[in-house]
């Protein structure tokens, strides 16, 4: 009896294969994709800035440090200015950077975590070697906090859940109860019930939108220092790209596990790695190159210059385009293998 | 008089399976037909190709002298009809259900209301799909097929599954719109509802019409004759039943101990049947005598039930 209702679970488990990707594939997945990020630090580099007329001096005194054996850190120090190296942590490419005057000092938000292991471990470094003992000074203003960074990113994601989840497994559950069959089957045009779905997106992704931006404006004082125009252009080209793949991808599913499927296959790697919780610096450069162009990465990176580094529209023009070209192809591909029964 | 429907040698193929081979036929304007078939028939597959769903893959179809390819709205607006299966959206009212419906057809919607009464649905027009009963729902994909006021009415089992009030509810509804000249096409596997709705009943098997005409000219054209269903404690496989007057077939159950056995004469057969039995020491265990029904009629003409 027990036998056969250990032998009932495991049968329904291995049956299915949605649930055996979910049990063992995604974590390890998720493992793979992350340890490449953060795991190998002796081959990720943490990038330190110099500033100050003896910038270019200290680099070529630091860089003569050796790094002891069992570190697993390595520094590249640049040589660079101030307003450079602020722009550069705003972006996540700089974790801190250093001016040496009477004591070293150090410039860095305490509340970003690797920005703070990356001082600790210089720290350490630069006091065995005697260089000198130095101070923090706490850069947190507006546009350099972790807050500042994170928000750009959740407003970019939201476009992409609100679409993929709002549009995608709409049209999806549609198919599957028949209905989109029994509509499809009165004189209602498609192009109006697809148009509906997008529609209402734009709409309920606008609402997200413009309440996170409140919600952060008043909880954090994270402010839009660049052009209100753009930012609404970065919306619409967001959610035009991603209605897009979401008629694309639910243009033949028609059962819940293969929606659930494709549904994460595409969102988890774009909110794992397309820089909306950490930056997408830590990964290989390689495989920076391509999620650079990942929609969520374009949105993402577009809305946060927006917020942080005052970008006016001509800034944003190239990503804007990019992704309504992704749009308009997915569009088209979804509708020429779209399944209407 | 037009034809509401023609189908001209339409055939349509999956994979290997051909589901519907070859059907002709037409349908006059005000008929309500039946289209009966044990699952797998190719009912749903042909009347899918009349509401335009499908397509054949070859012959043609037209819909009051129109046909899909070039008059495919002005079909659309004038058919109504509901699918095997349909699920409205869950949180959606009755009544939105049927004005979201009515949106689609600009110009000859009819009033919700009006239908909601027909239908018997008025009282639940405020409430939720998902809180509706099974039969409940029928009776709203019904009401949503009738939002066009449409000229002919295709409905693919539109009482499966529900329990016999409830579908005399929806025999009582269909009643009422023949008084209004709709044509009516119905599929379904239950042979009392083509008996008491349809003027004309189509069986259908392994994708061909196998007959067409009212119930009486079916039972009267193909299996004059009755029925003797009867079970035995147990059977002698060594009697030739064949051998008795007026004996046409003889179906048995899988156990082999239930008979059906098709006669021409029934007051000739049944002497020389309770010969048998007493001479084999045969014990009975239930008899029975009785006129042909539809379902007696397509086994004997498939070898297989309507309920298969």
């Amino acid at each position: 009896m027990f036998i056969q209702l250990v032998l009932m679970e495991l049968k329904s488990f291995y049956r299915n294969p949605g649930i055996i990707f979910w049990a063992f594939g995604f974590p390890l997945l998720m493992a793979g994709v992350l340890g490449s990020a953060f795991s190998n630090k002796k081959e990720s580099i943490r990038k330190i800035g110099i500033v100050g007329e003896n910038s270019i001096q200290l680099v070529s005194q630091y860089k003569s440090i050796s790094i002891p054996e069992n570190s697993y850190s390595q520094y590249e120090f640049i040589s660079i200015t101030e307003e450079e190296a602020i722009k550069k942590m705003k972006r996540g490419e700089l974790q801190l950077y250093l001016e040496s005057k009477n004591d070293l000092i150090y410039y860095f938000d305490p509340s970003n975590s690797e920005s703070y292991q990356s001082y600790l471990l210089l720290e350490r470094l630069l006091n065995k070697t005697n260089i000198s003992s130095g101070k923090i000074v706490s850069i947190n203003t507006k546009g350099s906090r972790y807050v500042d960074f994170l928000i750009p990113g959740l407003l970019a994601l939201g476009i992409m859940n609100s679409c993929i989840w709002g549009s995608g497994w709409t049209l999806i559950e549609f198919r599957i109860k028949k209905l989109m069959r029994r509509m499809m089957a009165t004189p209602l045009p498609k192009w109006i019930f697809l148009m509906s779905h997008v529609f209402t997106r734009f709409i309920l992704s606008g609402l997200e939108f413009i309440f996170l931006i409140i919600f952060s404006y008043f909880m954090y004082d994270v402010q839009i220092q660049g052009s209100y125009l753009a930012m609404i252009l970065c919306f619409f080209s967001g959610n035009f790209a991603f209605s897009g793949v979401a008629i694309l991808f639910s243009s033949r599913a028609s059962n819940t596990q293969v929606a659930n499927g494709l549904i994460n296959l595409i969102t988890f790697p774009m909110t794992i790695c397309s820089g909306v919780f950490f930056s997408y610096h830590n990964f290989p450069e390689q495989a920076e190159k391509i999620i650079r162009y990942f929609p969520l990465t374009l949105i993402a990176d577009s809305i946060r210059s927006i917020y942080n580094e005052g970008a006016q529209l001509t800034d944003v023009i190239l990503p804007v385009i990019i992704l309504n070209i992704i749009g308009a192809v997915f569009f088209t591909l979804g509708l020429k293998v779209y399944k209407w029964d | 008089m037009i034809n509401a429907i023609e189908i001209n040698n339409v055939k349509k193929t999956f994979k290997d399976l051909k589901a519907v081979d070859g059907i002709t036929e037409s349908i006059k304007e005000g008929e309500f037909v039946a289209l009966l078939g044990p699952n797998g028939a190719g009912k749903t597959t042909l009347v899918e190709m009349i509401e335009g769903i499908q397509f054949p893959d070859e012959g043609g179809i037209k819909i009051l002298g129109m046909n899909w390819k070039s008059h495919e709205m002005e079909i659309r607006k004038i058919l109504g009809f509901s699918l095997q299966e349909t699920k409205f959206i869950d949180k959606l009212s009755v009544m939105e259900t049927m004005n979201l419906f009515s949106s689609f057809y600009s110009i000859t919607v009819k009033n919700p209301e009006e239908i909601l009464n027909l239908v018997g649905l008025s009282e639940k027009k405020k409430t939720y799909v998902e809180n509706l009963s099974g039969g409940q729902r029928q009776k709203l994909a019904l009401a949503i097929s009738l939002i066009n006021n449409p000229k002919v009415l295709i409905l693919d089992e539109p009482t499966t599954g529900l329990d016999p009030t409830a579908r005399r509810e929806i025999w009582n509804i269909l009643q009422e719109l023949k008084k209004k000249s709709t044509t009516l096409i119905l599929t379904t596997h239950y042979m009392e509802e083509a008996e008491q709705l349809c003027d004309r009943i189509l069986f259908l098997d392994k994708g061909k019409i196998l007959a067409s005409g009212t119930l009486d000219e079916l039972l009267e054209r193909n299996s004059l004759g009755e029925y003797i269903n009867f079970t035995l404690l147990k059977n002698n496989k060594t009697i030739e039943w064949e051998k008795l007057p007026g004996f046409r077939k003889i179906y048995w159950s899988e156990q082999n101990i239930s008979g059906k056995i098709h006669v021409n004469d029934i007051i000739n057969f049944l002497p020389e049947y309770f010969k048998i039995i007493k001479s084999n020491n045969l014990t009975l265990l239930s008899f029975e005598c009785k006129k042909m029904t539809l379902d007696d009629l397509f086994l004997s003409m498939t070898g297989r039930s309507l309920e298969d």
